[in-house]
């Protein structure tokens, strides 16, 4: 299959991880997508930013991977913060679908690492490196 | 009277050494007889001994002495005179001594050259007497003057009469030894003997001829009377009275003349057979014969050679029919370089074949699979050509393949008879023999002619000779075909088979493959939908023809769809085609390229340009513009070219043309000319993409067949009107371009970024859930369309597939929920053709109006 129009960065914060992607999601690259975010993140990290600041559309099937990319994220006890900006389109569609239940929603990038770590530091886990 | 310049320096010097040789004599003789008064015997002697030193030196460089130089020696001559005058005493006749010079002077010199001289020995003398002091000067000085003057003219003047009567004389002999030695080497180079006698018949003269013919030398021959030359004697009688009657004809009216044949025997015993002519000469009263004797053994002898002279004009004329026949052989052999096409070759070698054997029908059979033998062509009168298949036993042709061997039938019957044409023609003989390759037998090559004419065994050799050229020429015709059939499949498979559909643009694309003649060349066109709802247009054309160009161009058209895919633009994927073109093992190919990159959008093109003819473009009114930027060498010629991306606008309802070298060059015509004609047709009507191939290839081919291959392809950029039609590929990557055109529609229309982002993404949703039913039917397209009226859009999605009612709860209520979320109404209808979505939501700018 040839590769998604949209393209993806990832790089670590300390305990966790951040994914920036961009461009638009749809039943085209939805599961490339999410196959790669997955692989980005690597089992010792604490949790995971994905940060949809630069993505322009998020159809049904995108949602549903990402859906389901917090669930199997989560059963390996990995937290998933989004982010997207007040007043984007792909919040719109995000609230349309009530997504903040699958994973805390964030205005900014600094906002989800703040929560990330301050999560870490109430539920007691040891910060490593 | 003379003129001085007809005497040579040699002729001067030596009268100029009598001069010095006169007055040295006179000194001696002043020595040796001594006068009255006492001579001064010293300076006498001195002076002899100079004059004779003198002379003796103007005889030895007598041709070396120029003109100066002998006006010198006068000069000194003079000098020396005055001397001896001087020392002599003034003895009454010794002046007279000055006339040497002065006759020297006037005879050898210009007058007032001499005249210059005479007054130099006026002078001297004048200063000779005035040292000698002698009384009445004056009288001595006319005296002195005067003498040698007056001598001096008169003698030259005697001399000059005499010299040129001399030299008058001497020219008139020598013009008329020339003039007889001329008419001697006439008489004498002439072929015909000249003998001349006087009236009793006795030889006065006779030429080298006469001598030749007489077998006798002129010394023998002078003084022989005339019966005596070897005339037989019982010809003698008949001879004189003949003679006779010449003379009292020459009598009567003047010169007669009378000829004869005559045979005489020459004293080697050889005889001569001749004609002799004899005519009368009257000259000074006196009675002359002059015959002229002719050989005519000669003229029997030329005959013998005229003959001989014919006979190598006809052996020459054989030779120049040999060569003709080879050339002709040769001809036939030349015909596969020409005609590569087994049916355009055959007709042609058969015509060639004819021409070889000089015969009046030919026909080729060759043998088919099947064993039978088809007839391929006969060559005869117009309409004979029958081409059909013949019974492999049957008939001449049956006899030659049974056998081998050549057969030869004369007066065939209709059983017999491979091509009834041959019949029709009433042939007399037929000479078939088989077609040869690698040993085998791939056919029979007949020959016929008509009566009278029959052929023979010996045709047989040259036949031989044809048939091998024939069949290697249906060798190469054959393997050509092969070859080319195989190229041009390989090439056909390489261009695509359907167009991609992708909203906003419509595409077309003509393939014209260079007419038959010819090879498969290396263009080819694509055209690839990539993510986002862009399209890559590429054309192409890779340098050589046949197999090799084929696989190297399928090779690059993979390549350059797989770095589209994988998501470079233009540049990007030229440098890297460029390397792969580079890297090729044992190919010497080079590409040229075009690859350009439409985002229907933005209506944005950006293009690159490997050494190919720049794209055309025209806007929404027609007007082309040829794209000249972005280009860079050919693929495969540098390592780093730096290919660099331009990017332009093509308007709404404007186009953009791709083509190949073949669409723009003409023979015999500039490529600018080939270029402002594409424009102009193109210009010249609708711009949607399949009227323009039309009327492209319609302008530049107008005969439908070219000597290179011309490929084409036109995207045309559709514009968005009130209603948004569009066609989607059943794929998932149609859905980008699909929400791009959407998005610039809805711009258009002045929504709100609201009603963008809902009816975007409700479309989307209702689009995935067609593409996914459509399902199987992957080329089956799915037709969306959307109208704004009246502050409300309308949209509908059909696909051709049904909707899956039996979906994941999660994943159809999740589309379907957000559809209805975003939309103001949505039905779903499903009938036996396929399912319709219809959505609609009112404007928010219209609703608060």
């Amino acid at each position: 299959m040839s590769p998604p129009p949209a393209t993806l960065e990832h790089a670590r914060h300390g305990d966790h991880v951040v994914v920036t992607l961009r461009g638009e999601l749809d039943v085209f690259n939805a599961a490339d997508m999410t196959a790669a975010i997955e692989a980005a993140v690597p089992s010792d990290a604490h949790g995971a930013v994905i940060d949809l600041s630069g993505v322009g559309f998020l159809d049904s099937t995108a949602i549903r991977r990402l859906f389901a990319l917090t669930g199997r994220l989560g059963e390996r006890r990995q937290r998933v913060h989004v982010v997207s900006p007040e007043g984007s389109t792909v919040l719109r569609t995000l609230e349309l679908v009530e997504f903040s239940r699958a994973a805390p929603m964030h205005d900014t990038l600094a906002d989800a690492l703040e929560q990330l770590e301050q999560r870490d530091a109430q539920s007691g886990r040891p910060r490593s490196g | 009277m003379r003129s001085p310049s007809t005497f040579d320096s040699t002729t001067k010097a030596r009268s100029l050494a009598f001069v010095f040789d006169a007055a040295a004599l006179v000194c001696l003789l002043t020595v040796v007889f001594p006068h009255d008064r006492e001579a001064r015997v010293g300076p006498m002697l001195v002076l002899a001994f100079a004059s004779i030193a003198l002379g003796l030196a103007c005889l030895r460089f007598a041709p070396r002495l120029t003109e100066p130089l002998l006006h010198g020696g006068l000069a000194v001559a003079t000098v020396i005179v005055s001397l001896l005058v001087h020392f002599a005493e003034q003895s009454a006749l010794y002046p007279l001594i000055y006339m040497w010079p002065a006759l020297y002077a006037f005879y050898f010199f210009s007058t007032p050259v001499a005249l210059a001289h005479l007054a130099s020995i006026g002078a001297a003398y004048g200063v000779v007497l005035n040292i000698d002091d002698t009384a009445d000067a004056t009288i001595r000085i006319v005296l002195v003057l005067g003498t040698p003057l007056v001598i001096g003219l008169l003698i030259s003047r005697l001399l000059g009469k005499m010299r040129e009567g001399i030299l008058r004389s001497s020219r008139q002999e020598r013009a008329l030894r020339s003039s007889e030695r001329h008419t001697r080497l006439i008489v004498d180079s002439a072929r015909d003997g000249f003998i001349s006698t006087d009236s009793d018949g006795r030889v006065l003269d006779v030429n080298a001829a006469a001598e030749v013919l007489l077998g006798r030398p002129r010394a023998e021959l002078l003084g022989m009377p005339f019966q005596d030359l070897g005339i037989p004697p019982e010809e003698h009688a008949r001879f004189d009275e003949r003679r006779r009657a010449l003379i009292e004809g020459a009598h009567g009216d003047g010169t007669r003349h009378l000829s004869i044949r005559v045979s005489i025997d020459r004293p080697d015993g050889t005889r001569l057979r001749g004609e002799t002519m004899i005519w009368v000469v009257e000259r000074d009263g006196e009675v002359l014969f002059n015959a002229r004797l002719t050989d005519i053994g000669d003229r029997l002898r030329e005959q013998a050679e005229r003959e001989r002279l014919v006979a190598a004009e006809a052996a020459r004329e054989q030779a120049e029919h040999a060569e003709q026949t080879i050339r002709r052989l040769q001809a036939v052999a030349d015909v596969a370089l020409t005609h590569r096409h087994l049916d355009d070759l055959l007709p042609v070698i058969l015509r060639r074949t004819r021409e070889v054997m000089n015969a009046d029908a030919a026909a080729l059979l060759l043998l088919q699979d099947d064993g039978q033998l088809s007839l391929a062509a006969s060559d005869d009168a117009p309409g004979s050509q029958r081409p059909g298949v013949v019974r492999a036993d049957t008939g001449i042709a049956g006899r030659v393949l049974a056998s081998g061997e050549p057969v030869l039938v004369h007066d065939p019957t209709a059983g017999e008879l491979a091509d009834p044409a041959i019949l029709e023609a009433a042939i007399s003989s037929i000479l078939a023999l088989a077609l040869l390759s690698s040993g085998e037998i791939i056919g029979v090559i007949e020959i016929g002619v008509r009566p009278p004419r029959r052929l023979s065994l010996d045709d047989v050799d040259l036949m031989r000779l044809t048939a091998d050229r024939v069949a290697l020429a249906i060798d190469h015709a054959r393997a050509f075909g092969r070859e080319h059939r195989i190229a041009e499949t390989l090439q056909r498979s390489l261009l695509p088979q359907t167009l991609p559909t992708v909203p906003g643009v419509a595409l077309g694309a003509r393939y014209l493959p260079a007419a038959a003649e010819s090879e498969v060349g290396g263009d080819w066109y694509d055209a690839i939908a990539l993510p986002g709802g862009r399209i890559l247009l590429v054309m192409g054309d890779v340098s050589g023809k046949g197999l090799a160009a084929a696989s190297t161009l399928g090779a690059l058209r993979n390549a350059i769809r797989a770095y589209a895919l994988e998501g470079h633009g233009p540049a990007e994927i030229a440098e890297r085609v460029n390397r792969f073109v580079l890297a090729e093992p044992g190919r010497e190919h080079m590409a040229t390229l075009v690859l350009a990159l439409f985002d229907p959008v933005s209506g944005e093109l950006g293009w690159v340009n490997a050494g190919h003819p720049p794209p055309l473009t025209l806007d929404a009114t027609g007007e082309p513009l040829f794209l000249e930027g972005a280009r860079s060498v050919p693929l495969g010629v540098l390592p780093f070219p730096g290919y660099e991306q331009e990017t332009t606008t093509i308007a709404s309802a404007g186009a953009v043309v791709l083509y190949t070298d073949g669409l723009i060059e003409r023979r015999g015509e500039h490529l600018e000319t080939g270029m402002a004609l594409l424009a102009t047709a193109a210009g010249d009507g609708p711009l949607d993409a399949e009227a323009l191939c039309d009327r492209l290839l319609a302008a530049a081919v107008p005969s439908g067949a070219t000597s290179d291959d011309v490929a084409l392809l036109v995207l045309s950029h559709i514009p968005l009107g009130a209603r948004l039609a569009l066609e989607l590929a059943n794929e998932p990557s149609a859905l980008g371009s699909l929400r791009g055109l959407l998005r610039r529609w809805l711009g258009q229309a002045d929504a709100s970024q609201a009603d963008v982002y809902a009816i975007v993404m409700a479309c989307s949703e209702a689009c995935t859930n067609a593409i996914e039913h459509a399902g199987a039917a992957a080329d089956e397209t799915i037709a969306f369309a959307a109208v704004l009226l009246d502050g409300q859009v309308d949209i509908t999605v059909r696909d051709r597939g049904r909707w899956r009612e039996q979906r994941p709860p999660s994943d159809q209520g999740r589309g379907l929920e957000l559809i209805e979320a975003l939309m103001d109404d949505v039905s779903v209808e499903t009938d036996d053709g396929g399912t319709t979505v219809r959505l609609r939501r009112r404007l928010t700018a219209a609703v608060e109006a």
